[in-house]
């Protein structure tokens, strides 16, 4: 990966947003390197659009900044605009328009001279398998080609961020792959990446990083920094007589970091620490007398971790 | 129309959206038979009227008649159509959800601005332009000359102007488009009816005051002043340039107020 990849393109620092009462943002500080795609995931309402249109240059921060290839936000949004790539959650489509021509038009837009223009519009095509549809109206055009052609409709001017809301919604599996497609070869070229999505396993398959946003601040999940080993999912049989408090007994094995129930009647999740070694482990808690009846490893999913984090993370 | 100008992608998607729809030809269609139905009236009012002592109506009088007809009619048809098409042009964006796309571009904000307005101004010069052949009728029967013509078209052309801008500000101070046509109707009527109340009072409270104030804001009064025309209204200190020069600086004054809201703008 290059150094200019390394850099951040995206840096904020303290973001604050206000509706009214309400803190939509609340210190969001966070750094974003380029050829990363990076997911934002929260419940609804958690900031995430809020978020995205702050860098967008769409909502302007009550406190704190944001750069994008070290611009301010704030202070110079025509020159960030030349930067970012922006998809918003509802994006409206000239419906009037033919696919070449919407492509045309943005790319006008953007100041794109003829050359890069036509450019842009191939790779558009071609990226969004419209090249067969370029003369078609758009409002002849499928929600899975509405969806690409207003992604790809982002891509115009090669920006270095691409700010994508909800990109997956609404889209049947064929229509996401291909998307998320797209997505992945943006990172390729170096572009930054932030993805808002509530498709958490669609989200997982292509991010390198999860940011988790949550009341308007960035949450992490329990354990995060700390340095976290392995997780492995521990059944038990029914409890032997006298045994009480099996998840106590877990949680005070050696190596044991963080004990959550699994779902189902004594199935546990156990995290253990950095550089635990889990023969040890399970050979501790069959010590203990806990009667193992099944021991695998496990790595949580993107939902399990965004419960986990909203249910005990810490700002 | 500078380079720069003629390049404005607003500008361009602006024309090309109203060359595709139906309204677009429909309403010139309808425009052109309302001045057709105008001029034959103006005709058959104007000979039915005539002085019995004459055979016939005068041709002068009756092209004089004709073109004044139709510059009334125009600038009603024109206060009436300018202000739904522009003060829909920036609330329409962001009902179509395509705002945001728009202000995310590194695109200026005072192209998007220049590119509705005139967008928006083509469209009624385009309306204006085909009452030419009617007003050529007039000329034909005489009363008429091209000071007149310049004078009424000029007329007609600054009041379009303004109210282009005035629904441009408009629609970029209002979020949704019913509400903003409204609104832009409500300040053409006040325009209209509050310059007219607004010149009964003066005259009530200031009777001594013996020329015109207020009515100078209503688009119609330059064509009446043009009516009247060398009847004395030079001495009662009334000009017909008044009203368009007010029109002009209060077009000016709307687009001042449309781009800086747009500069302003976040979605």
């Amino acid at each position: 990966m290059s150094v200019e990849a390394r850099t951040p393109v995206v840096v904020a620092e303290s973001l604050g947003v206000r509706f009214g009462a309400l803190h939509a943002l609340d210190r969001v500080s966070f750094a974003l390197e380029g050829g990363t795609i990076v997911g934002l995931v929260g419940p609804n309402g958690a900031g995430k659009t809020t978020l995205l249109r702050v860098l967008a240059t769409l909502l302007l921060p009550a406190s704190g900044r944001a750069t994008i290839a070290g611009i301010d936000v704030g202070r110079e949004p025509s020159v960030v605009r030349s930067l970012i790539g922006y998809l918003p959650d509802f994006p409206g489509l000239y419906q009037d328009m033919k696919v070449e021509e919407y492509l045309h038009f943005f790319a006008d837009a953007h100041g794109l001279a003829p050359g890069p223009r036509k450019a842009f519009i191939a790779e558009a095509l071609e990226a969004s398998r419209l090249g067969d549809r370029a003369d078609s109206y758009i409002e002849e055009l499928s929600r899975g080609m509405r969806a690409k052609l207003s992604f790809v409709r982002a891509l115009a001017g090669d920006p270095r961020l691409l700010l994508l809301d909800e990109p997956l919604s609404n889209l049947d599996p064929v229509a996401r792959g291909e998307i998320m497609e797209i997505i992945t070869r943006q990172k390729v070229k170096g572009t930054c990446v932030l993805v808002s999505s509530h498709l958490l396993s669609e989200l997982e398959k292509i991010c390198d990083r999860v940011l988790f946003i949550h009341g308007g601040r960035l949450i992490r999940e329990p354990g995060e920094g700390e340095g976290t080993g392995e997780s492995f999912l521990v059944a038990l049989a029914a409890a032997a007589a006298g045994e009480t408090g099996a998840a106590r007994t877990l949680a005070a094995l050696p190596g044991v970091q963080a004990v959550e129930e699994a779902g189902g009647e004594r199935r546990f999740v156990l995290r253990l620490a950095p550089g635990a070694d889990p023969a040890a482990v399970l050979k501790a808690a069959v010590d203990a007398g806990l009667r193992v009846v099944e021991w695998r490893r496990v790595t949580p999913t993107l939902e399990e971790r965004l419960v986990r984090a909203v249910k005990g993370g810490a700002a | 129309m500078s380079l720069p100008m003629l390049r404005n992608p607003i500008l361009v998607r602006e024309v090309d959206h109203r060359m595709r729809d139906n309204r677009t030809y429909a309403i010139p269609m309808v425009y052109i038979l309302v001045l057709g139905l105008v001029t034959l009236a103006a005709y058959i009012i104007i000979v039915q009227t005539a002085d019995p002592t004459y055979r016939a109506a005068e041709g002068w009088v009756i092209g004089k008649t004709i073109f004044h007809f139709i510059a009334f009619t125009q600038m009603g048809l024109i206060i009436l159509l300018v202000p739904s098409v522009s003060a829909g042009a920036v609330t329409g964006e962001r009902d179509k959800g395509t705002l945001p796309l728009l202000l995310v571009t590194p695109m200026p904000r005072l192209t998007i601005v220049v590119g509705k307005f005139l967008a928006s101004v083509l469209y009624v010069l385009l309306l204006v332009s085909t009452s030419i052949p009617f007003a050529a009728l007039s000329f034909g029967f005489g009363g008429t000359d091209l000071r007149l013509l310049g004078l009424t078209y000029g007329c007609l052309v600054a009041t379009a102007l303004s109210m282009a801008a005035m629904g441009l500000a408009v629609s970029t101070v209002m979020r949704r488009t019913v509400p903003a046509v409204l609104l832009a109707y409500g300040l053409v009527a006040a325009l209209i009816v509050g310059s007219g109340v607004a010149e009964i009072a003066l005259h009530i409270f200031f009777p001594d005051f013996e020329t015109i104030l207020f009515v100078y804001l209503n688009p119609f009064t330059p064509l009446v002043i043009t009516i009247y025309e060398g009847v004395e209204m030079a001495q009662a200190h009334v000009y017909w340039w008044i009203t368009p020069a007010i029109q002009l600086a209060l077009a000016l004054v709307c687009l001042s107020i449309a781009g800086l809201r747009m500069l302003s703008l976040r979605d």
